[in-house]
């Protein structure tokens, strides 16, 4: 039998860059998951605390020029000391006061030396002076609550609804139609292909978490008093990226590794939101009975906040604006997070590339 | 009546899923043929009640089905898609589906191990269908319509995937299955795969009811319609020559790649029987001869452009 | 419809839930209140004061009619049409007489029972763990919140399921979440919640609205002092008029098997 000389042995041509085909995996992915009317519903829903985050950048930056924005900023200020407590914390402190069972325990925001960002701009005869000075001293503060809000109360809660919509069904459907053969008889590396996997969340996560944050901060500088508040701030946007990073890479990692586990999407959306739903619950009784039991009221030190992903999260989110008061505090969190991410990444490569190992 | 439908339209928002067919089907045994996408899928789930016309109606034994899901009983469907449930064993797979008829547990078994015998799938009934071959699958599809002894079965695709084998014990399941007196409705694009089950064919076409007939009406219909010859010879000029003067020819044209010609004929036997005689002594080679009539396609533009009154 | 067709329904769902690999969705949902209850037990371990039955049993209300239940419902009722839809079964099923109306009252049966089974297995082992086995009152109470929250809210998952079949078990969430939210306001709104007509029976059968624990809730709105038997009745309404509504957009839709998505 002859063999015929099909050309290859002589081709000395370079192979074309294969470094970025893996977002073909992502825009195709993006597109697939636009198409859902209910994720569209759930991105618009999650622009509604941007405006309200942009809202209050605007109006404390602009509120010495206008007193009739003081009751706002009063509102604002008010609103965010409070939320820095956690609600579980915030409820049961308010039974225990009526008990009487010990006294009121102020949550501080940041390091003890700075005081608490009390606003009283009332009966002061230079209120604009007084306010202008208020804001500048406090802006790092205030900004760096606000955005720390932003993405623990709104978008954290979201960010679980978002992801279990998207990535439930980007590892599984592959499985089950055995689009595996498709992919790897193309120039792509597993890693890439998780990486395209995974690029698809973040697209969606990032223009509703990371975008927005970063929109708001440059609003806040266009509309500050001069360049001088960058000098004061300079630090928000890395720590944006540093919460997205938080936010996105653990989480996609285990909603991708759960959608590998199965054929069908749905076990892997119920495993998601049964895993966020337990852990909440679980750490909000445990943290409730050791309230009741030893009056810690700090759930951010309390044992049991490693059981719930959402107020690891938030731990961590805390650190990365600089809002915890012991920042090392925060290593055993970041370790939970680690090994999540670690385990779970290889656990995806072990599966994804199962149909090609021989 | 078996089946019926009066001006029966499907619409899929702007898309004609089935446009205005009417259609009257005494028992027996026909072939629904067209090409993917022609509407065959969307006619076969308008008898079977899955979609509801969006003008028309539709009847199945004389019932509506939305308004008689009973009628249902009297049919077995044996859908295209190979979509099975994979993590249960497909004699229990299909003695659930038989339990579906109002069968007991105890009867249901037994019809579904009957009809697992009669489609031949032996040992593998008790595996997980995850595990199975095309063909087998198609045997466990075919088992679970079957099991209740319908009066008519509906198959959509039912040769796809197979090996020549498993066609040809599908084909000889189907005969014996018309011989009992059962009805069959066979959706295909393959002409002689319907034709050696059936022997009266709908043929549809963007959606509509093009001919309804057996085949000797069909090509009968078609014979005062000139088909085409296709001839690929050495000298396509002499020939040409050759076959202008033959009055069973009703024009020809050169092919395009200049290597024969394609003959318009209503006289496609005369044709076959003088081309030697024509062909004698004058040292013309034909390299190749078809005639394309007898595939579906050629039919079905046969019969397009009829309606299209251009021929 | 005859009692055959469902009965199929429900025994084939019965009979895939057994199989080994829904195994582990068994004892998650079984394990995480028993985690739950026995770490809670391990913190009140040093206490002289031991948590008293109105406190045990609020959490154990929260962990088990509450989440539990919830989940087991979300896990089979809410994507019951989805999983047909997947392109597994539904065009078989759609072509045999009735079984639109099987598949809806099976597999809601299914569900309901599957949860009651795993929530009252839960409940018992709570509650041996907490050491108030003998609290009957209690036990009987939660055998029957367990139950008519099941009925309620597995006809309700059951409802968005036929709505919305492929985002079913995100919009259960979604609806589980302000459900909650809703329970918790005193107003008409809050009245037509399945959790606030459960926490009022919970609260009447055991006379705990007296309980000096509550005072602080008294009056809030959360729970309410009308005769426990309009609770039953609005929850077993609930559940009949949704599965109705549900049987007829299921009967009057048309579906088409789709793809995984």
């Amino acid at each position: 039998m002859t063999m015929h000389d099909l050309g290859y042995r002589s081709w000395d041509a370079e192979a074309p860059h294969q470094r970025f085909s893996w977002l073909a995996i992502s825009r195709y992915g993006a597109r697939l998951a636009w198409k859902s009317q209910w994720l569209k519903r759930i991105i618009y829903l999650a622009f509604m605390p941007f405006f309200g985050l942009l809202a209050s950048v605007f109006v404390y930056e602009q509120v010495s020029n206008w007193p009739q924005l003081y009751p706002a900023l009063f509102a604002i200020v008010e609103t965010l000391e409070e939320s820095q407590q956690d609600p579980i914390e915030e409820s049961q402190q308010g039974s225990i006061e009526q008990s009487q069972q010990g006294p009121r325990s102020r949550q501080v925001l940041v390091e003890e030396d700075i005081p608490t960002v009390r606003f009283d701009p009332s009966n002061i005869p230079d209120a604009e002076e007084y306010v202008q000075d208020y804001v500048d001293e406090h802006r790092s503060t205030i900004w760096r609550i606000g955005f720390y809000t932003f993405f623990r109360r709104s978008q954290g809660i979201l960010m679980v609804l978002l992801v279990g919509m998207i990535a439930p069904g980007l590892i599984s459907r592959d499985m089950q139609s055995r689009a595996f053969l498709l992919y790897f008889s193309r120039p792509i590396t597993p890693f890439q292909y998780l990486l395209g996997k995974a690029t698809t969340v973040w697209i969606f996560l990032l223009a509703v978490t990371t975008l927005p944050a970063l929109v708001v901060y440059l609003v806040g500088v266009l509309f500050s008093p001069g360049l001088g508040v960058i000098l004061n701030t300079w630090d928000i946007p890395l720590r944006i990226l540093l919460a997205t990073a938080v936010l996105t890479i653990p989480t996609t990692m285990l909603a991708l590794c759960l959608s590998s586990l199965v054929n069908e999407s749905r076990y892997a959306r119920f495993a998601w939101f049964a895993i966020w739903i337990v852990g909440f619950l679980s750490a909000s009784i445990l943290f409730t009975a050791d309230l009741q039991a030893s009056g810690n009221y700090d759930i951010w030190t309390s044992r049991w906040a490693s059981l719930s992903p959402y107020h690891v999260l938030g731990i961590v989110e805390r650190w990365a604006f600089g809002l915890m008061e012991r920042p090392a505090d925060v290593i055993p969190y970041l370790a939970i997070l680690g090994v999540v991410t670690v385990v779970c990444f290889g656990t995806l490569m072990r599966r994804i590339t199962a149909p090609i190992r021989v | 009546m078996m089946i019926q439908l009066h001006n029966a339209t499907k619409l899929y928002g702007t898309v004609i899923g089935v446009n205005d067919i009417s259609l009257e089907l005494e028992p027996g045994a026909y072939g629904l043929l067209g090409p993917n996408g022609s509407g065959k899928t969307t006619l076969l789930n308008l008898i079977t009640g899955q979609l509801s016309p969006t003008m028309g109606s539709v009847h199945l034994f004389d019932a509506r089905v939305s308004h008689d899901q009973q009628v249902l009983g009297q049919v077995g469907l044996c859908p295209a898609m190979d979509l099975l449930p994979i993590a249960v064993d497909g004699i229990e797979w299909v003695k659930y589906m038989t339990q579906l008829y109002g069968f007991s547990a105890v009867e249901a078994s037994e019809r579904a191990h009957a009809a697992l015998d009669l489609v031949g799938l032996d040992d593998a009934r008790h595996r997980a269908i995850a595990g199975y071959s095309r063909g087998m699958k198609q045997r466990v599809k075919l088992a679970q319509a079957i099991a209740h002894e319908p009066e008519l079965l509906i198959l959509d695709e039912p040769f796809s995937g197979l090996d020549p084998v498993a066609r040809h014990d599908m084909t000889e399941f189907l005969r014996e299955w018309i011989s009992r007196g059962k009805s069959v409705l066979m959706a295909s694009h393959i002409l002689h795969e319907v034709e050696a089950v059936a022997s009266h064919y709908l043929l549809i076409y963007g959606g509509r009811l093009l001919a309804n007939g057996t085949t000797d009406e069909i090509f009968g219909m078609l014979e005062d319609y000139p088909r085409e010859i296709e001839i690929v010879c050495d000298d396509a000029a002499r020939l040409a020559l050759l076959v202008q003067q033959q009055s069973s020819v009703d024009s020809f044209q050169f092919r395009e790649d200049g290597q024969g010609l394609t003959i318009l004929t209503r006289k496609t036997l005369e044709v076959y029987q003088q081309l030697p005689a024509w062909l004698k002594d004058q040292q013309v080679v034909i390299r190749e001869m078809t005639s394309s009539d007898e595939s579906l396609q050629a039919l079905l533009e046969i019969l397009m452009k009829i309606h299209r009154g251009e021929v | 419809m005859k009692p055959r067709y469902w009965r199929a329904v429900f025994a084939h769902e019965w009979r895939s839930s057994l199989a080994a690999r829904r195994f582990f969705s068994w004892c998650f949902l079984i394990g995480f209140p028993v985690l739950i209850v026995g770490l809670l037990r391990y913190t009140q371990r040093d206490n002289s004061d031991p948590m008293e039955i109105l406190a045990w049993g609020a959490i154990v209300y929260l962990l088990i009619p509450g989440i539990c239940c919830m989940l087991s419902l979300l896990l089979t009722a809410a994507p019951f049409l989805q999983a047909e839809l997947e392109g597994r079964s539904w065009i078989y099923l759609s072509v045999r007489p009735g079984a639109r109306d099987a598949l809806l009252l099976g597999k809601y049966l299914y569900s309901v029972s599957r949860t009651v089974l795993m929530a009252t297995i839960t409940l018992v082992i709570c509650m041996a763990i907490g050491g108030f086995l003998g609290e009957f009152r209690y036990l009987l109470a939660m055998l029957v919140l367990i139950l008519l929250g099941s009925l309620a809210y597995g006809a309700i998952f059951i409802f968005i399921g036929i709505l919305i079949p492929r985002r079913a078990m995100v919009v259960a969430v979604i609806y589980s979440g302000l459900e909650f939210f809703l329970s918790l306001f005193p107003a008409l709104i809050n009245r037509l919640t399945v959790q606030f007509r459960l926490r009022s029976l919970l609260i009447g059968w055991m006379d705990w609205e007296n309980s000096p624990d509550l005072d602080f809730f008294a009056g809030s709105g959360l729970f309410s002092e009308v005769p426990l038997w309009q609770h039953v009745a609005v929850l077993l309404t609930m559940s009949v008029v949704l599965l109705f509504l549900a049987g007829l957009l299921l009967n009057r839709r048309e579906y088409i098997a789709i793809r995984d998505e």
